[in-house]
């Protein structure tokens, strides 16, 4: 049974298609993950290896998790895409009854892992699974999405999962959803003018929800301290004051691996999950941090080529899917914690502490590296 | 919302579900270029309706996709270039900015604190020691930043529910009170002032206090000096005021040396505790030096006990007890009455006032040892030697008695002393000359501070011999016209005790070092003041004295011991007002000396004879101390010895 899933994998016309590059920078960030989670909670009680040791295993089973999505034909999945979509939207309608409410959100299903304090974050495989109903959709769609009307269906297709997130609240994740429709459906072909009319209306209705207070407070005291952080340096600027010192401070090549003074005073909070970038920055200079900002970049071109070599439409759009999840991610990750994004809580991928998130980034990846071995009809 | 994989149309019909037919007439709609209003379908549309038809995927089209693919690499590019350019910024250009701003944000100096040192007593016992503590402050500020008015959680609702939790964990603090009454009360800076619930709590109170985990309450560090049971001699130790500095007694005393000096550290600090790496000075603290008294905790113990109960049952105005070893002039006991509380010293000077040497008084007959010692030793009389006392005598224009105007009659030189004779030991006086007499008592360290390392002593009072008038010659030699203090009184006594030597009084006995050694100071030479002879000589009539004489009360249950009484007038601002110091100066085994013991009782209520009043105090005391250091009879008990002198008529003598 085990062997039967990873089997495709052992076909030489498949195994030779292996994307090597893309592996390498996977495992590449997954060092740096645990470098950092370990740094970043080590001057906790209780910290360090804990946090790291956890991250390692669930970098283990995100690893095993990645082999089984590649060898699987991809097609297989969207076979599933109805059920994928209910299902999707029935955890994220769970979340309001199961998940303990954390810094006023209800995001999480508390699983009963003994020993273990293990919550599912269902918005985190929202991501995937919205990457691959939509697929399917445009898909389906073909050249239609020309069309005015099917471009605002597939947006009706998005709409329903950010607004169940929304609810809990989660805007990094919603924005994210939103992302990804825009590049699936950029890439589908959708008409740039509707594109671009859709912006607009879209920046209208923020400003509508900023007067009408459908945004929480806190969400506009992000944006406001985004614009200018010393209006409120201890308040709600101190996050991003904290975290822009610690990078500044870690100059050209850092202050060394474990000797970070912000990082080591616990200066930032949550920087071993959404501000890790402040770790790495501070201990590794700017060196480092381009160094990964290059990893990261090798890992998009990669996916970039998979959907430019792909011979197959379902196959280009999930992977485009893939690629925008990514690149969202790390702009707005990174921006974040350099001062030129808004504080949304979305994590830097392969690198921030959490299972779930990982799973789903993990299982993204699967899903490129398999459309990447059959990207060319040819062969099958 | 159902989706598939793109199939050739016909298949994908027959395989629809019956929703997606609703969507057939939107995509028809749009399939004949026809149905676009008025306009001319252009060729890409055609082309588009053509592919369509024909079921090509136009996502397959190269030029199309590459078309997609650059804007999409463009953006992300250029989104890529702008994190790379505010790296640089942030880390290249603008660094000295932030390295500068998370310096600043942490760099402090901190004070060190010095510990106050402990006073022990002789065995090392702790008398008082500092020991940390914690101030329970409450912030309220953080009540109104995490009210959650929505679940009903005013500031006024978390105040409750902190102090109701407090309450529970700090009892005899009226918490609620506190919090009430200092409300919420906005400082200069618009924030609400913290408010103190409660200092100085234990270890055990913070522990709790901190697992109770409440919203807005702190520990901040502090210190308490403490001292179990309320403190033995507080008189002696003193106490510190809020600022930690030692206000009387010996903590004003010895204050620089208990004190010691702060350390400081100079560095960068998170939540309290200095970043290793970043530590620019750090000067240790030089902690107080542990200071270890003469006192024996266990003997202070019995003194405290035996006078306190009798300055209860005599209800006198104050009462004094000095316990000396003779042999080196260490102060093994000083108790003083009324006694104040060390853990809680209130300014109430007189429970704090070190009356055995601050304080003087008319010794009365205790000081007639003294008369007696310069008579023997200058030869003016010897044991032997016969007295008249007819009951009063006239000097000039005065006449003294003795008490209760009782006549002697003829005695011998011992029985002067045993009857207390004032009239008597005023011949004795007569036959040394005044300059004569002075010099003894000074000798004897009377009129000069003892120097024993306790502040505040008091020099006593001694008008100078040449001025004497015949009738203050007279009073001088039973102790009346003459002031000295407690402890000059003990010493004196100290030295008839240790065979003529008289031994510098001290309260210091050395220090306790780091590893808790105890180094003790080098005892200073002692400086005869009478022969070994006549102390000896003396040590017996005051044998005799208590056991047939005044001193009767005093006697010990299987140990021999030699002492005199004294009763004199108690001046108060000058005047004689009627009240009588009662007193016992003694020292036991009659033999070899271990203790002097001095028991002074100022306006005792009812009799006011020293025997009867002191008397009993220093047999307590002598006789506990000796059952304490397991120090075998050397006498017949009590029973005994009043069964042979009834037999024989003889008393029992020591020496015999």
């Amino acid at each position: 049974m085990t062997s039967a899933l990873i089997a495709p994998l052992f076909e030489p016309r498949l195994r030779k298609q292996i994307d090597r590059a893309l592996i390498f920078s996977v495992v590449a960030l997954m060092a740096v993950s645990l470098y950092a989670i370990y740094f970043a909670t080590a001057a906790q009680p209780g910290g360090g290896l804990k946090y790291a040791l956890r991250q390692g295993v669930f970098f283990i089973i995100g690893l095993i998790l990645m082999v089984v999505v590649a060898a699987q034909d991809y097609s297989k999945f969207t076979r599933y895409a109805p059920f994928l979509y209910i299902g999707n939207a029935l955890l994220l309608l769970a979340v309001r009854v199961l998940s303990p409410e954390i810094n006023g959100a209800r995001r999480w299903i508390p699983l009963p892992i003994p020993g273990m304090d293990f919550k599912l974050q269902p918005s985190e495989f929202a991501k995937v699974i919205i990457i691959l109903t939509l697929a399917a959709y445009l898909a389906r769609l073909g050249p239609s999405i020309r069309e005015f009307s099917n471009l605002i269906k597939t947006l009706l297709h998005v709409a329903l999962p950010v607004i169940l997130i929304q609810l809990q609240p989660d805007l990094g994740t919603s924005l994210v959803l939103l992302a990804i429709w825009f590049g699936m459906v950029f890439l589908a072909g959708a008409d740039w003018r509707h594109l671009v009319g859709m912006i607009l209306v879209g920046a209208l209705l923020f400003g509508v929800a900023w007067q009408t207070n459908l945004l929480k407070p806190y969400q506009k005291d992000r944006i406001y301290t985004f614009i200018n952080p010393m209006n409120d340096p201890k308040g709600d600027g101190y996050h991003v004051l904290q975290s822009m010192t610690a990078i500044g401070g870690g100059q050209v090549s850092g202050q060394g691996l474990g000797h970070g003074v912000q990082t080591n005073g616990q200066f930032i909070p949550e920087n071993h999950t959404d501000f890790i970038f402040t770790v790495i920055g501070e201990e590794t200079g700017f060196v480092g941090a381009a160094i990964l900002l290059a990893t990261y970049a090798l890992l998009l071109a990669r996916g970039i080529a998979t959907v430019a070599e792909s011979e197959d439409a379902l196959g280009r759009l999930i992977a485009v899917g893939v690629v925008t999840l990514f690149a969202f991610h790390i702009v707005v990750n990174m921006g974040m914690t350099l001062g030129i994004m808004p504080v949304v809580g979305v994590p830097l991928p392969l690198i921030s502490y959490g299972g779930s998130a990982a799973w789903s980034m993990m299982v993204a990846l699967g899903l490129l590296l398999g459309i990447h071995m059959r990207r060319h009809k040819i062969l099958f | 919302m159902a989706t598939t994989r793109p199939r050739p149309r016909a298949t994908f019909r027959e395989s629809t579900p019956p929703v997606l037919s609703r969507r057939e007439p939107v995509a028809l709609r749009t399939t004949p270029p026809s149905s676009r209003a008025g306009a001319k379908p252009s060729a890409k549309t055609r082309a588009v309706a053509k592919v369509r038809k024909e079921g090509f995927d136009i996502t397959t089209d190269a030029a199309t996709i590459s078309a997609r693919i650059l804007p999409l690499c463009t953006i992300t590019g250029v989104l890529f270039l702008a994190l790379v350019c505010r790296l640089g910024y942030l880390q290249v250009v603008k660094h000295g900015e932030f390295v500068k701003r998370a310096t600043d944000a942490r760099e402090r100096f901190k004070t060190l604190p010095a510990r106050r040192g402990a006073l022990l007593d002789r065995m090392g016992n702790i008398l008082v020691q500092t020991e940390p503590t914690w101030d329970v402050v409450v912030d309220p500020n953080i009540w109104f930043a995490q009210s959650d008015l929505k679940k009903g959680e005013t500031p006024e609702v978390l105040r409750q529910r902190v102090g109701s939790a407090l309450t529970t964990l700090l009892p005899g603090v009226d918490v609620m009170g506190i919090l009430s009454e200092r409300g919420f009360v906005k400082g200069s800076t618009g924030r609400l002032r913290p408010i103190d619930v409660a200092k100085r709590q234990s270890e055990d109170i913070r522990q709790k206090i901190k697992d109770a985990n409440l919203l807005g309450v702190g520990l901040h560090r502090s210190e308490k000096r403490v001292a179990i049971d309320g403190g033995l001699a507080p008189q002696v130790l003193g106490f510190i005021g809020v600022d930690g500095n030692g206000l009387n007694g010996l903590e004003w005393n010895l204050d620089s040396k208990l004190a010691g000096t702060d350390g400081s550290l100079n560095a960068e600090f998170v939540k309290g505790r200095a970043i290793p790496g970043t530590v620019r000075t750090d000067t240790p603290p030089q902690h107080g030096q542990d200071t270890v008294l003469t006192l024996d905790a266990d003997i202070q113990h019995i003194v405290q006990d035996s006078l306190g109960k009798q300055f209860e049952k005599t209800k006198s105005d104050a009462a004094i007890a000095v316990v000396m070893d003779p042999k080196t002039g260490d102060i093994l006991a000083l108790a003083n009455y009324p006694m104040g509380d060390i853990n809680e010293p209130k300014k109430n000077a007189e429970e704090w006032s070190n009356r055995a040497v601050t304080a003087m008084y008319e010794p009365g007959s205790t000081l007639k040892a003294i008369t007696f010692a310069a008579a023997l030793e200058e030869k003016a009389i010897t044991l032997q030697s016969g007295f008249d006392c007819p009951g009063f005598m006239k000097i000039g224009r005065q006449t003294i008695h003795c008490h209760d105007n009782e006549r002697h009659g003829s005695q011998d030189a011992s029985s002067v002393l045993a009857n207390s004779c004032n009239i008597c030991t005023a011949l004795i006086a007569r036959r040394l000359s005044k300059e004569k007499l002075g010099a003894y008592l000074t000798t004897f360290g009377f009129g000069d501070k003892c120097r024993s390392g306790l502040p505040g002593e008091a020099k006593g009072q001694i008008v100078p011999p040449s001025i004497w008038s015949d009738i203050r010659w007279a009073n001088v030699s039973f102790g009346q016209g003459i002031s000295v203090t407690g402890l000059q009184l003990a010493s004196a006594y100290c030295a008839i005790a240790n065979d003529g030597v008289r031994m510098q009084p001290r309260i210091i006995y050395g220090v306790r070092s780091d590893s808790g050694e105890i180094h003790p100071d080098a005892i200073s030479a002692g400086r005869r003041v009478v022969s070994a002879q006549t102390a000896r000589t003396l040590q017996q009539m005051l044998t005799d004295a208590m056991e047939k004489g005044t001193g009767k009360p005093a006697r010990l249950d299987g140990y021999s011991a030699a002492g005199k009484t004294g009763t004199a007038q108690f001046a108060e601002n000058g005047h004689y007002g009627g009240k009588f110091v009662s007193s016992f100066a003694g020292m036991a085994p009659s033999k070899d000396p271990q203790l002097v013991i001095l028991v002074s009782l100022v306006n005792p209520k009812g009799e006011h004879y020293g025997g009867t009043m002191a008397g009993p105090v220093f047999r307590e005391i002598a006789e506990k101390t000796f059952a304490l250091r397991r120090i075998p009879h050397d006498f017949p008990s009590l029973a005994e010895r009043v069964k042979l002198s009834k037999k024989t008529g003889k008393l029992h003598s020591v020496r015999d």
